[in-house]
């Protein structure tokens, strides 16, 4: 026993050298890669962001896929199916990066389909209007660009890579959302309201997909010091704020909060609280698709049983 | 968890011809083939892309900086055992912001030695800041003539690139008063004309 406690102290001892050396090394801006040591709750946290990350690209395909049958053009078709795919392999690169942390790939799907993993809140809301289509690229991948334009920077090399490849397909995706919200915006007047109605409903839960406040965000403050994130989820969501605001007022679009005003000093756009009770309730499973989403995540990877089967079998009859 | 998944490959991307590969992340596949398939899907769905090489993740022998600063290849299992020449592909990551690309290739005796000669080799005047060393005999490569099939259909779709979406000057000649709402088709392409 006294020699196992010994030990154990010089280990710790060691440890502190090696994290001092480690949070040296994010503070000259040098990228943390496989094989290099981490502290064990460094590991821990890109594994629960990263993985967190994954799949909500993958359940993120739901809510948009819904329209892919009624775009309401080929052009439109082809873009929105174009932007789906990207969102699947999005998935990819990041259950990729969350590989290379010891995660398996097993592990993250099923606890996603088990309904144990947590993913965006935003992919919980209904899309009921091909507005919505063009306000969730406007907004909700705009949102996204935001927080993934930062986490390019992470300390960790391939949660940044991954980032800076999706960051530059995200561009995209946003693009194609606005240029939908401008048409409709400029179009008849029920194609106006259309995208008006997608916006009063999907403005809150955007502003929510930042997260809770910095105060109660207990992760925060590590993944901080860490370089995992260089900016808070208060600092990121009012960034989104000045940035849309201006633009939406520009299209003659208004934004359901009463208390938004320009705040001349800060040279902010301050806006209203966020319904917290409601962000928690869709994160803990009680949103309007929950149960849909996950449903339909099962279904796909039930159906899709018989092209891993054949896949498998194949790679087989290759191998011989 | 009894690991059931399959094999995990590595992914390598050439952008343009001349250019050095470069790894992009990697892709699960029952076999080879279908590896480099799935590869394409998932990280060539842009023009961006003209070679492809998968490698199984296993057979890739690496190591970081921080690793090689103490390294000791006496005490590596792989030093050990028949030897067998062959030979080695080596990557190197040289930029904090980079990653893995192809350095060259090097003959040797197993991934220690393949791992001592390319960094002797390659690393020059730059030490790098991790190196990676696998068999070429592993690598499956697309072939030129897959270019057509793998790579090309991607320059039919350009409207995956933000590029084609011109959301920038509609918003300015809007601000500005310029274009008023039924002058809006110039956004983007017309919806009907749809190349296909």
């Amino acid at each position: 026993m006294y020699g196992a406690t010994v030990d154990k102290v010089e280990t710790s001892h060691h440890d502190e050298e090696k994290l001092r050396e480690f949070e040296a090394r994010i503070a000259r801006g040098e990228k943390i890669e496989p094989g290099d040591w981490m502290p064990e709750e460094y590991r821990k946290q890109l594994i629960r962001m990263i993985s967190q990350h994954a799949h909500s690209e993958v359940v993120g395909m739901l809510p948009e896929g819904a329209w892919i049958t009624r775009a309401p053009s080929l052009r439109r078709k082809m873009i929105l199916l174009a932007k789906v795919q990207d969102e699947a392999g999005h998935g990819q690169y990041l259950y990729h990066a969350a590989e290379t942390l010891g995660a398996t790939r097993e592990e993250m799907v099923e606890a996603l389909l088990s309904g144990r993993a947590k993913y965006s809140s935003i992919f919980n809301y209904p899309t009921l209007t091909w507005a919505d289509v063009g306000v969730i690229g406007y907004l909700v991948d705009f949102a996204a660009i935001l927080n993934q334009t930062m986490l390019a920077k992470s300390s960790y090399g391939p949660y940044s890579r991954a980032m800076v490849r999706i960051c530059a397909e995200e561009n995209f995706h946003k693009k194609q959302g606005q240029d939908i919200v401008i048409r409709m915006a400029q179009g008849t007047p029920r194609q106006r309201s259309m995208v008006q109605d997608a916006i009063n409903r999907w403005w809150w839960p955007t502003l929510m997909m930042f997260g809770p406040h910095d105060s109660d965000s207990p992760n925060s403050a590590v993944l901080i010091r860490w370089g995992v994130k260089t900016k808070t989820n208060d600092e990121l969501r009012q960034e989104f704020v000045n940035k849309i605001v201006p633009e939406l007022q520009t299209l003659d679009l208004t934004i359901p909060d009463p208390d938004l005003k320009y705040g001349p000093e800060s040279g902010d756009w301050q806006f209203g609280e966020i319904d917290w009770e409601e962000f928690w309730r869709v994160v803990q499973g009680r949103g309007p698709c929950n149960k849909e989403r996950m449903e339909a995540r099962q279904k796909a990877h039930e159906e899709g049983q018989w092209v891993r089967e054949a896949m498998a079998a194949y790679g087989q009859r290759q191998a011989k | 968890m009894t690991d059931t998944q399959w094999r995990r490959y590595q992914v390598f991307v050439q952008e343009k011809s001349g250019e050095p590969h470069q790894d992009v992340g990697s892709v699960h596949a029952p076999d080879p083939e279908l590896a480099l398939f799935n590869a394409r899907d998932v990280f060539a769905r842009r023009p961006e892309c003209v070679s492809m090489w998968v490698v199984p993740a296993e057979a890739i022998f690496s190591k970081t900086a921080q690793e090689l600063a103490q390294w000791d290849p006496v005490k590596e299992p792989q030093s050990f055992g028949e030897a067998h020449p062959e030979t080695y592909v080596v990557t190197c990551k040289q930029k904090q912001g980079g990653t893995q690309l192809q350095a060259g290739m090097v003959e040797a005796a197993n991934p220690v030695e393949a791992m001592r000669s390319g960094i002797e080799k390659f690393g020059g005047k730059n030490p790098g800041l991790a190196w990676w060393v696998f068999p070429a005999r592993l690598v499956i490569q697309s072939e030129p003539g897959d270019v057509e099939s793998m790579f090309n259909p991607a320059l039919d779709k350009p409207f995956r690139l933000s590029a084609d979406f011109h959301t920038v000057s509609a918003m300015r000649k809007i601000k500005s008063g310029e274009q008023k709402p039924a002058q809006a088709d110039e956004l983007s392409r017309s919806d009907d004309s749809c190349a296909i």
